[in-house]
């Protein structure tokens, strides 16, 4: 569902992928879909839908064995585009540990931006901008091993977005977070959206699926829904077929609804305490 | 047991001349100073590089029970190899201890290998006390750049140094996790080196695997961030020397030719 007029900046065209050892088993069977620049996806599924299997094909960390790949119109097959279609599309994982990769903070953030070939005092503004943005600027002669989760993953996010992409893909990046640093990680991505940066959302958390505008839904690698999360929640055939439930805001309003209460649905808390209080 | 919470490297912040000085020069200078080692040939001379040695030390403020702490393995074999020396050298005889004979040559030479031993190891805990890790391997890659010329892969091997530390404390951090795992479950550390030896292995078994599994998503990470080795890559850190170097310069050569010279003339 791509609202803009522009051409998508990423574009999957009847996409099947298989790992090896797994037979005929396909994570993906066959996907096709179009996001437009700037737009806020959020990928939901239960476990071994191929959520992870998408966000790791959409900058040709892996490759199709069929179908194709298109970032900004470049397919992620031809070795040649791997580079632009990286710096196109950063990547958010869901464990900081396995994705700090230098001895501290600021060397960390300044990997990326060293691997481009900027010269120094460049990568020196930008890793300090990006660092004072994610509230790690403080800490840029820590070692990783002595910050918290919620740090690491603010550094890593650091130095994601340090080399300016225009794509960011996060795969359950707060899954390992308290639900403090989850909430405060969720604000941070949305802030870089409300910037321009197309973001495209895995997760496990229907509340942060809820607040998006566009949600996708995999079950055993197949699209099941591409929509408003709105219509996806209130669709019980679709909630079974994919295995998700609805964020805590809808669950109560259903039950509150069962009750005599106010019979329209609320996705989020506010819409909730709207309507009971309307 | 907190094995994840454990210092790594011996670093000690501060801002004297050791600390100040390049890490290139650092290391180079370690390297100088540690072949001089060979050429002194007296007692004098090392006891003047060993005195310079714990001067530098004591000017960066590290605090000498910290020194004693991590020079204590090599003082045990240093006593070893004094001891070898004092009981099996052979000549003119010192005395007696019980039934072993005290040699007077033994005395001196294995005074002199065991003081030499003590000062090498020093001068690399002198190294690592007053320079981070980090500025270490950044260093040593610099330092071996040129011999990628001759397709040497000097900056992934400075790479793989900066990882494995990096990834030490992610380690016991994990072992920590896996035996209090164990340990819930009834798992015990064994009694005696076989016990102790299977104890181990439900341990390391797992440690193994999250290895894997954390290196194949770092290696993930690194290339989503378009890690592509060291083609066309530049550094974060610029590295100049300055006036603080060429003093360190200066000293260390002056306490290196006086090792060397006070050890020939003296003839101890």
């Amino acid at each position: 569902m791509t609202t803009q007029t522009q051409p998508p900046i990423i574009s999957l065209r009847q996409v099947i992928h298989r790992y090896p050892h797994s037979g005929q088993n396909a994570a993906l069977a066959g996907l096709t879909l179009d996001i437009g620049p700037g737009e806020f996806v959020a990928v939901a599924g239960a476990n071994g839908s191929g959520k992870s299997t998408l966000a790791r094909l959409l900058n040709g960390l892996l490759l199709p064995a069929a179908g194709e790949v298109l970032v900004d119109g470049a397919s992620t097959a031809r070795a040649e585009n791997l580079d632009r279609i990286r710096e196109t599309v950063g990547m958010v994982f869901q464990n900081p540990d396995s994705q700090i990769v230098a001895g501290s903070v600021g060397d960390d953030i300044a990997f990326g931006l060293e691997n481009l070939g900027l010269p120094p005092d460049e990568i020196e503004r930008r890793l300090r901008a990006a660092a004072e943005r994610f509230g790690v600027g403080e800490l840029l002669e820590k070692e990783p091993h002595w910050l918290s989760g919620g740090q690491k993953q603010r550094t890593v996010l650091a130095g994601v977005v340090a080399m300016a992409p225009r794509v960011l893909v996060l795969d359950e990046p707060t899954s390992m977070l308290d639900p403090r640093s989850q909430l405060e990680f969720h604000d941070l991505v949305r802030s870089l959206w409300h910037a321009g940066t197309t973001v495209v959302y895995v997760t496990h958390l229907m509340e942060e699926v809820a607040v998006a505008p566009r949600m996708l839904a995999l079950a055993d690698g197949a699209l099941a829904f591409d929509g408003a999360p709105r219509d996806f929640f209130t669709r019980d055939d679709l909630l079974k077929k994919t295995g998700l439930v609805p964020p805590l805001a809808m669950r109560l309003s259903r039950a509150l609804a069962a009750a005599g209460g106010p019979q329209e649905p609320a996705l989020t808390l506010e819409e909730l305490v709207e309507r009971v209080c309307a | 047991m907190q094995l994840g919470n454990a210092a790594i490297g011996q670093y000690l912040p501060g801002s004297s001349l050791l600390h100040r000085a390049d890490p290139r020069l650092k290391i180079t200078t370690l390297a100088i100073f540690a072949v001089a080692l060979f050429f002194v040939g007296g007692i004098a001379g090392l006891l003047v590089m060993g005195a310079g040695l714990l001067l530098a030390l004591a000017l960066a403020r590290v605090p000498s029970r910290l020194i004693f702490r991590s020079s204590r393995p090599v003082l045990l074999l240093a006593l070893i190899t004094f001891c070898f020396q004092l009981f099996l050298h052979g000549g003119a005889q010192l005395g007696h201890l019980g039934p072993l004979t005290l040699y007077r040559d033994g005395a001196r030479d294995g005074g002199f290998l065991a003081l030499r031993l003590v000062l090498l190891v020093l001068s690399g805990i002198t190294l690592s006390l007053t320079t981070p890790p980090v500025m270490l391997t950044d260093a040593l890659g610099r330092l071996m750049a040129p011999l990628s010329q001759v397709r040497f892969p000097a900056y992934e091997l400075a790479l793989m140094m900066t990882i494995a530390l990096r990834f030490i404390p992610a380690l016991l951090a994990e072992a920590d996790r896996i035996i209090l795992a164990q340990a819930a479950r009834g798992a015990g550390l064994g009694g005696g080196l076989t016990g102790r030896v299977r104890a181990l292995l439900p341990v390391l078994i797992p440690l193994f695997i999250l290895s894997f599994s954390n290196a194949d998503e770092l290696a993930q990470a690194m290339e989503s961030r378009c890690y592509r080795g060291g083609r066309g890559r530049t550094q974060r850190r610029r590295l100049a020397l300055g006036r603080v170097d060429a003093l360190f310069a200066l000293l260390a050569l002056l306490l290196v030719g006086a090792g060397i010279v006070i050890g020939r003339k003296s003839g101890f």
